[in-house]
């Protein structure tokens, strides 16, 4: 396989959207990649793009965007997987370029919440939860169980019972969940493309939310934000012909996925007892690391961006990723070590627990975690020096993962 | 970058509906009108995957682990242990709305009760369910806690015959 670095990154920034449409918000990513880069639009030879289905209330949006970046008489290949997209549109695009197929792609995925009525539910979610919600009445669930049902809501049902399951599992209290929940809005303060910005943000501001369903607090909920990020590919020939001087270079990439946690399609029971078990984290980090020629992830990466809607999966997937034993995360944020300072930083951005654009999510990270390699993501930069760093993607029912590991130079070099 | 959002703040919004009702969800026949039906008799049958001997509640066609079809049906035990578990605020109006309908309000969920979720693992089975947690004060709960099956008075074949679990035991905190 051909080496391949990331030469350019782009995102727009995150939040409200209501100036822009879908078409715009991709555009906006689409370009800042491509000036960031320094090339033209007509050195990019194929797009991977990728959305959640039917968040945004408009099923099929590439069929209108393409124009708007370029794509016309180019190869273009949409993703879905779920939350997962972001990472696995990334994935696309690295396959790619290190297939041979194309010596430069251009990577976008995005996601625009508030074109639905209520973001995310509308289209995305309800057809799957009603749809299931409507059998299990079919086969005589009562009112009251269905209102039982209800409380834990969705995506954040599903967290919450992961939450719970982890607290079980590690020992770690709510606290932990408020101080993680904290450093995010304290990173993303400094970040401009993040969503939801608190300088200042302490534990105690978040034990001061109200309790949705134990343990999970309002202030541990990530906000539902519209955004697009984007990574432009190169192989080694072409960062040279095209004069590219810093870049970000893919070590190592994996995939698993998962049997479903939770009662499955249909209520059915499946062999996923503990939700926060992740066996394709796992997985994903064990090949990843092997492929980026990696023996000890603790000491020789530097930092990660990991897909943590929820505090929880921040210290759970730690674990799942190789950085901490199972169940010690909780300790190393106790002592400050995953801090923007410290000497494990996690998710610097702020993360998806501020800046939630389904789509865009596990794009960012890899977006997050190359500008990290290369010294620009600005007042966010980590303090120490970064050579490898992974950028982590997680989606569907629990069960998705991608896992990307970058360098400051090839692997083998 | 000379985008069409520079020269308006807003994008447009335009009105309109739309009739979705082609819309069919094929749900698996027979697995769980089975489970179902031996909940008049009390009965918990779950499938047994004959490969890897994982046994499902509720039951499931194929054993993911093996990718193989689970056509044997085993019955398990009543009792279980609380693996983890989520506990809700007392419950006011106005909060719980699910599908424009107001739980407390339309009287479905008691105004000022708290609701105890417990993802329960059944002995002898390799999949947890999640269920309400009853007969208990939130505060007593505690994980790896044994509890056993709560039915209905009248159980008549349905999936609210199984109306939760409760502790199997007297539990005393000093």
């Amino acid at each position: 396989m051909r080496r391949v670095a990331i030469i350019g990154c782009g995102q727009s920034k995150h939040g409200r959207r209501t100036d822009v449409n879908q078409a715009e918000l991709v555009a906006e990513a689409v370009w800042a990649a491509i000036e960031d880069a320094n090339i033209g639009p007509e050195d990019i030879e194929a797009y991977a793009v990728g959305n959640m289905q039917g968040f945004g209330g408009i099923c099929q949006p590439d069929l209108v965007f393409a124009d708007y970046i370029a794509a016309g008489g180019k190869a273009m290949q949409r993703v879905a997987t779920g939350g997962t997209v972001g990472g696995s549109t990334a994935h696309l695009g690295y396959y790619e370029v290190a297939s041979g197929m194309y010596d430069v792609v251009l990577a976008v995925s995005w996601e625009k919440h508030t074109d639905s009525a209520e973001p995310g539910a509308t289209t995305g979610l309800l057809h799957v939860a009603f749809a299931n919600l409507s059998y299990m009445m079919k086969i005589g669930m009562d009112m009251r169980s269905f209102a039982i049902m209800g409380l834990a809501g969705a995506a954040a049902g599903i967290s919450a019972y992961q939450a719970a399951f982890y607290m079980a599992r590690s020992g770690c209290r709510i606290e932990h969940f408020d101080m993680v929940a904290a450093k995010a809005r304290r990173n993303a303060a400094k970040n401009k493309y993040a969503h939801l910005k608190w300088p200042n943000c302490t534990p105690e501001d978040i034990a001061k939310t109200e309790m949705l369903i134990w343990p999970m607090r309002f202030g541990h909920v990530c906000p539902a934000s519209d955004g697009a990020s984007c990574v432009i590919y190169a192989n080694e020939d072409a960062v040279r012909r095209l004069g590219v001087k810093e870049v970000a270079w893919v070590k190592g990439v994996a995939a698993y996925a998962d049997e479903e946690a939770d009662q499955g399609e249909s209520y059915q029971g499946t062999a996923v007892v503990d939700y926060s078990d992740q066996t394709g984290a796992i997985l994903s980090a064990k090949k990843a690391y092997e492929r980026a020629g990696i023996k000890d992830p603790r000491k020789e990466i530097d930092m990660a961006e990991i897909y943590a809607p929820f505090p929880h999966q921040e210290l759970m997937f730690s674990e799942r990723l190789g950085f901490f034993d199972d169940g010690t995360a909780w300790k190393a944020v106790e002592e400050g070590v995953t801090e923007i300072d410290g000497d494990f930083p996690i998710c610097p951005s702020g993360g998806v627990n501020t800046t939630n654009a389904i789509g865009s999510s596990g794009m960012q990270r890899v977006v997050e975690a190359a500008l990290q390699i290369m010294g620009k993501a600005e007042d966010h930069q980590v303090p120490k020096d970064v050579r490898n760093a992974v950028a982590h993607a997680w989606g569907g029912q629990v069960q998705f993962n991608t896992v990307m590991v970058l360098g400051d130079r090839p692997k083998g070099w | 970058m000379g985008l069409i959002k520079e020269k308006f703040d807003k994008t447009m919004q335009v009105e309109g509906e739309w009739n979705i009702g082609a819309y069919r969800w094929k749900a698996p026949e027979g697995y769980l009108d089975e489970y179902v039906r031996n909940f008049k008799e009390r009965k918990i049958i779950g499938t047994l995957c004959t490969s890897c001997g994982r046994a499902y509640v509720p039951p499931r066609e194929i054993c993911a682990r093996c990718f193989t079809e689970t056509t044997e049906k085993v019955e398990v035990s009543q009792y279980g242990e609380v693996l983890a578990f989520l506990v809700s605020p007392p419950l006011e109006k106005g909060k719980v709305v699910i599908a424009g309908i107001d739980a407390v309000q339309a009287g479905f969920l008691k105004e000022g009760e708290r609701i105890i979720l417990a993802m329960v693992r059944f002995e002898g089975t390799a999949s947890s369910m999640v269920l309400p947690l009853i007969n208990i004060e939130p505060e007593k709960v505690r994980v790896g806690m044994k509890v056993k099956a709560v039915w209905a008075e009248e159980c008549q074949g349905k999936l609210a015959d199984l109306v939760g679990v409760e502790p199997a035991f007297e539990v005393k905190y000093e």
